[in-house]
């Protein structure tokens, strides 16, 4: 049976309220299309501050620092009812700050796009010299800074995007090109958030599997960024890059993309390597999406409710052969959704649910939790998208229903009892499926679980090429190797045994 | 000496045999109370398994009396939810090979499958099914039923069954899918009515003279035949002939746990004792899933999956207007009314593909039309 194990596995957020309010494309649009209006004004007011995020008990759960039985638990709406105590560090990872996130930025920034001013890179020095997972190496790629006129001429004259936090100038990100709109200023940003996203996640993972920067063999990027140029407008590599800056030398990598299925059909990729024996330490990796900021701010605004897309989610899974202890991901029974399957919610979700469950020869009730799409519902609900989580599970409760697997009027259990509460930040890749890698493995690992499905699901008809959806999924469970090998072994022996003497009974019958 | 060879040969073979096939007494729990003919007649029954000595060793679960006539007790009190524990604990524990139980909460997905003594020769025929439930549909249970019943009469050794489908609704479909499944390579045996024209639909006289070794049923039915074949002769209050309602079967189901009622007699019970040791002879969770797979091979899964699409809706047929590109979504909708709203904008002249946007569940229709369309969804309460 081809598997690979799951290593390890980080989870960060980056707060970025003010890259925001500038550039998360609703906010940014608004401001190009028709200036400083009545909706970005009430948006100001509305945005959280780094204390509130870390407050807000989706976010901890995201990065491991409460369960998600806390998070049931914990009485909505969510961002009145906050939480009394809270850390930056979570077991998965972190929420950054903004002012840190810049400074990373500039870090991961290898083509001087990148500029920070002088009083503002001296500060934030003092602060990242802090940080526990950043080192010498990282600290000496940290500019000097340049000065305020200088930056404020960078961004009348050269098209540069002005990096704020609050009123304050910071910096800029600097354009690649003249004319080449993919190496634009804003292009750049976004691909230079995403892979200091990714970096600070690589980072966090290499701590939680106590594992060593050569160690990494490879890497697949799974984000939803292009980065390229007029000429190959998303040839990549955001993967290397990433683990040049983590230190990795080892390592080699390549990108993955397929909007939102990117992480899970990543995941399969590299845990086929893995399990072919090709590689050991394979890492799937992504940053967030600055355009995604925002995106639903305008019903936020309107409902009165704080503007909560304010954070770049990021995540890091480590894959590495089958242990014995680690859970495994089964590749002998991965969900694809086939380009004949059908789009309706029904032809995926059996594609993706049902049919990896029958090559398992398991039914629906053998999954302990599913999950899919893991949006924070108080973000989806108000912009009128519904209870996305919830919706999921429905669907794959109706599913059972239709397959006579489940009683119709069970279905209300079987979505309690098998699904999980939304708390990823909608960045397309981010909740679709992976936040739930870490808490999944951790019950497995502590015997509260046997076994989950992560399902990715993508929507191809975004770019305009197909009207097909996207999607794959696949089963993390406890890896069986010793159970199998001693119920085979027995039976086989007894079987073996009784040959022999049958044998031994024939050749004496023979004798006169 | 060489006789002595052969001699001890032919011994070594005898053991091979017996260690093979088994002779290993079968243990097999029983329910001790909750009889309506009082705790005394589930001994009785207990006492007549043993007497017979067909290789069973009763282990009597629930309320020890004063005399417990040397069997093996698992004590209990005379809580019902009590003693169904302490079996299951058995059983799990594998204490016991199976039980035999008065009532059991049988997941969806299991049922069980009884036999009974057919008056006009007295040949015994199993009933599939008579308790629990194979799927939530009926038709879809029966073809379950037949793959069920295949594997018990296996089980019991009977190498090829003969099957049977009892004339009631659905007979007819649940014969073409059977047929289907054979015709692919399921090792599956139609018997013949007794009547002149023949075939595998079954009649009252082919129940009375026991034309066929599985006789296939939806679950109701057949708990109304095993009542009928077990008590017809004493006015119903004392189950007095046949095996009672049968081993449990169903996918991935662990257990053999064999149903009788409150009122099966001795007779009954001490047959259910033997009928669950025979299961658990042959091994009867393997059988099943030996022959799920058999008929997994054979196409059973769209077999099942057809009867399901062919099942008539009352829902109305709806043509789509012409195919136009959908590069709008319209958000909000409920995932299980999704299809619903797709088919009201049909109605309305317009365009519509459901499908899985980023945030859930949308229907896509053209820039153009997605205020209309949005109009249309808001008025019929879609969104």
């Amino acid at each position: 049976m081809a598997k690979a194990s799951i290593k390890g596995y980080s989870y960060c957020l980056n707060h970025v309220p003010n890259l925001a309010f500038h550039y998360g494309n609703t906010p940014f649009t608004e401001r190009v299309l028709r200036g400083e209006t009545e909706f970005l004004g009430n948006l100001k007011g509305k945005m959280q501050s780094f204390e509130e995020a870390c407050a807000y008990a989706p976010n901890q759960a995201y990065i491991g620092g409460i369960s998600l039985t806390d998070l049931e638990q914990q009485p909505s709406p969510m961002y009145e009812n906050r939480l009394k105590s809270f850390d930056r560090f979570g077991k998965y990872g972190e929420i950054m700050p903004e002012d840190e996130f810049i400074g990373l930025m500039d870090i991961c920034d290898v083509f001087d796009i990148i500029w920070l001013e002088q009083s503002f890179a001296a500060e934030i020095r003092g602060k990242l010299e802090k940080h526990p997972l950043l080192n010498e190496s990282h600290l000496k790629r940290l500019e000097s800074g340049h000065a305020e006129e200088e930056i404020s001429k960078e961004v009348s004259e050269q098209e540069a995007l002005p990096l704020y936090l609050g009123e304050r100038l910071v910096g800029c990100c600097r354009r690649g090109h003249e004319t080449d709109e993919c190496l634009s200023s804003y292009v750049l940003l976004e691909n230079i958030a995403c892979k200091a996203g990714g970096v600070l996640s690589l980072l966090h993972l290499m701590k939680n599997a106590g594992l060593k920067p050569e160690e990494i063999d490879y890497v697949i990027e799974c984000s939803e960024e292009a980065a390229g140029d007029a000429n190959q407008r998303g040839g990549g590599n955001f993967a290397k890059a990433v683990a040049e800056i983590a230190g990795c030398s080892n390592a080699s990598g390549c990108d993955v993309r397929s909007f939102c299925a990117g992480p899970v059909n990543a995941i399969i990729a590299g845990a086929c390597q893995v399990a072919c024996g090709a590689r050991k330490n394979v890492v799937v990796l992504a940053g967030g999406a600055v355009p995604k900021l925002y995106m639903n701010s305008r019903d936020h605004v309107k409902k009165g409710m704080p503007a909560l897309e304010d954070c770049l989610g990021g995540f890091a899974v480590l894959l590495g052969p089958s242990d014995g202890e680690n859970p495994v991901i089964r590749l002998d029974a991965l969900g694809k959704h086939s380009v004949g399957a059908g789009a309706s919610p029904q032809a995926i979700t059996s594609a993706l649910v049902w049919e990896p469950l029958q090559k398992l020869g398991l039914d629906f009730n053998d999954v302990d939790k599913y999950a899919a799409e893991l949006q924070i519902p108080e973000i989806t609900l108000p912009a009128g998208a519904g209870d996305v989580p919830l919706a999921n599970f429905k669907m794959i409760a109706a599913l059972a229903v239709m397959k006579g697997r489940l009683e119709k009027s069970a279905m209300n259990e079987f979505v309690k009892a098998k699904g999980i509460p939304g708390f990823a930040h909608t960045q397309g890749h981010i909740p679709s499926g992976v936040p739930f890698i870490g808490h999944a493995c951790d019950a497995i690992k502590a015997n509260e679980m046997k076994r989950a499905m992560i399902i990715g699901k993508g929507s191809l008809f975004l770019a305009r090429l197909t009207n097909l959806s996207d999607g794959a999924s696949f089963v993390i469970e406890q890896d069986q190797k010793e159970e199998e090998k001693a119920a085979l072994t027995r039976e086989e022996i007894r079987e073996t045994i009784l040959d022999v003497l049958q044998e031994l009974a024939d050749d004496l019958k023979k004798e006169q | 000496m060489d006789s002595l060879k052969r001699i001890i040969g032919e011994e070594l073979s005898e053991i091979v045999q017996k260690a093979r096939y088994g002779e290993k007494p079968m243990r097999v729990g029983l329910m001790a109370s909750g009889s309506e003919h009082g705790d005394q007649e589930l001994l009785e029954g207990a006492l007549l398994a043993r007497a017979k000595n067909k290789g069973v060793e009763v282990v009597m679960i629930g309320p020890k009396p004063a005399d417990d006539h040397g069997f093996e007790w698992i004590e209990t009190s005379k809580d019902e939810g009590e003693v169904a524990k302490a079996m299951e604990e058995a059983l799990s524990s594998g204490t016991i090979d199976g039980a035999v139980a008065l009532h059991y909460p049988f997941p969806l997905g299991v049922t069980t499958i009884g036999r009974v003594v057919t008056p006009a020769k007295g040949k015994a025929m199993f009933i599939a099914s008579t308790t629990g439930t194979s799927s939530t549909s009926r038709l879809e249970a029966m073809v379950l039923n037949a793959i069920y019943g295949n594997a018990v009469a296996k089980a019991v050794g009977i190498e090829n069954p003969k099957i049977g489908i009892l004339n009631v609704e659905g007979a007819q479909v649940v014969y073409r899918k059977l047929s289907e499944l054979v015709e692919h390579g399921y090792p599956l045996t139609f018997g013949e009515s007794v009547r002149k024209d023949g075939g595998a639909i079954l009649r009252g006289n082919d129940l009375l003279a026991g034309a066929v070794d599985v006789c296939v049923t939806d679950t109701l039915t057949g708990n109304v035949l095993i009542k009928l074949f077990s008590a017809f002769n004493t006015g119903g209050s004392y189950e007095a002939l046949g095996w009672g309602y049968g081993p449990s079967v169903g996918k991935g189901w662990p257990y053999i746990v064999s149903i009788i009622s409150r009122a099966s007699g001795a007779p009954v019970i001490c047959n259910a004792i033997e009928f669950t040791a025979e299961a658990a002879r042959g091994k009867l969770g393997n059988v099943v899933e030996r022959e799920l797979k058999l008929a997994e091979q054979a196409g059973l899964s769209g077999v099942l999956d057809s009867m399901r699409q062919s099942t008539p809706t009352t829902k109305e047929e709806v043509t789509p207007p012409p195919a136009e590109p959908t590069e709008e979504e319209v958000h909000g909708i409920d995932v299980l009314s999704i299809e619903d709203a797709v088919k009201e904008l049909w109605k309305n002249g317009i365009y519509a593909e459901s499908a899985m946007g980023c945030t859930g569940p949308v229907v896509k229709v053209s820039a153009q039309k997605l205020a209309k369309a949005t109009e249309v969804l808001k008025e019929k309460g879609y969104i």
